[in-house]
């Protein structure tokens, strides 16, 4: 049953979780989720992240688990093969979630790292469009795939691979714009799994708040929210909110669509759309006037005469 | 990076250091109290390949 379950999983984790996004992605399309907000640049950037991290990502992460880890840990390859099957769940679940939620809170709470993973929040849309969506810097350094490699190589394999079509899952369905989530709010007597669900993993109405580009109306909760599949790390570390409500609009308020390739490519690549936090003289966080708060907990201008950092009050 | 971050932040990591330790520390607590040493198998295992 075990070995059968891993083969379902193994399998699900290849393509499997590639033609479950596109399945998903024509249900959303066929309920009109989208809501005609997907224009021809907006869909050029998500097919282009969607395809080039699985062509340039993948082989990079392949070349690093097979020639440089001999390397590193010689002789260390299934040194720790002989732990127990849940015990390696739970153990590669933590190390690789625990490490995205940081490497997410980060690039929020730290001013310099925000434009690489403002590509993410940019889309005015929620659904499997926008999930893949990231600048390739943010995709490339995205540290926990590495850590996870480390201990396939260690030995910790089988385990990997289920806790990754788990964690796909789960992550998939928190930017699905379908609700799957409002019935254990809605049913009475599903409430207290509702109570459970929503504070373990990410949901919709959680995942969807991140991305919300409001903050702190009750709803919309960009500066929090940052767990991918345990929702458990934001409970912990405080950066929690949860209204069992969704978002009246997603993205970034002061986005003006910048092009496909400036933000999958910046810094190589800068936004022509003047005042954008990617264009050559753009702030690092830009702020709109009326919005003191945005998407950074110190929220800092560039003046574009000096270049000095200024901090809006 | 704001004070008030940095120093919420730097508060975190040691509660981070302790829940990437905790599911390790929770395997031994087990092994130890069910008396299993699965590391023996293993390398049983390998001197049997070697002979």
């Amino acid at each position: 049953m075990g070995k059968f379950l891993q083969l379902i999983l193994d399998s699900f984790h290849g393509n499997g979780l590639v033609i479950f996004m596109i399945a998903l992605g024509i249900v959303e399309f066929s309920f009109g989720l989208y809501k005609g907000k997907w224009s021809k640049n907006e869909r050029t950037l998500d097919i282009i992240c969607f395809i080039i991290p699985r062509l340039v990502v993948r082989p990079a992460i392949a070349y690093f688990g097979l020639k440089l880890l001999p390397v590193v840990l010689p002789g260390y390859k299934g040194y720790f093969s002989w732990v127990p099957f849940f015990w390696g769940c739970l153990i590669i679940a933590v190390a690789d979630d625990l490490t995205q939620y940081w490497y997410h809170r980060l690039h929020h709470e730290v001013r310099f790292m925000w434009r690489f993973h403002r590509t993410h929040h940019s889309a005015p849309y929620m659904g499997m469009a926008m999930a893949s969506r990231q600048n390739l810097i943010y995709t490339f350094f995205f540290s926990q795939i590495y850590l996870t490699t480390a201990l396939v190589y260690l030995g910790l394999g089988p385990a990997a691979l289920v806790v990754g079509g788990i964690k796909g899952t789960i992550t998939t369905l928190a930017h699905s714009s379908i609700p799957w989530d409002k019935p254990f709010y809605q049913i009475k007597w599903l409430n207290p799994i509702a109570w459970v669900l929503e504070r373990l993993i990410s949901t919709p109405a959680t995942h969807h708040a991140h991305h919300a580009d409001t903050h702190g109306d009750g709803v919309g909760f960009y500066k929090g929210n940052f767990g991918n599949m345990f929702f458990l790390w934001d409970i912990i570390f405080g950066t929690a909110h949860i209204s069992r409500k969704y978002p009246e609009k997603y993205g970034i308020s002061h986005y003006e669509s910048d092009e496909w390739y400036a933000q999958f490519l910046w810094p190589i690549f800068k936004s022509k759309i003047p005042g954008s936090e990617l264009a050559a003289d753009g702030p690092a966080v830009r702020e709109e006037a009326d919005a003191p708060a945005g998407h950074h907990l110190q929220p800092v201008l560039q003046s574009r005469e000096t270049g000095a950092e200024v901090a809006i009050s | 990076m704001a004070k008030a971050t940095r120093d919420k932040i730097g508060r975190s990591i040691f509660l981070s250091l302790f829940l990437y330790a905790l599911p390790i520390l929770l395997m031994f607590l087990y092994l130890s109290i069910t008396g299993q040493k699965p590391w023996l198998k293993k390398a049983n295992a390998a001197t049997e390949q070697t002979k």
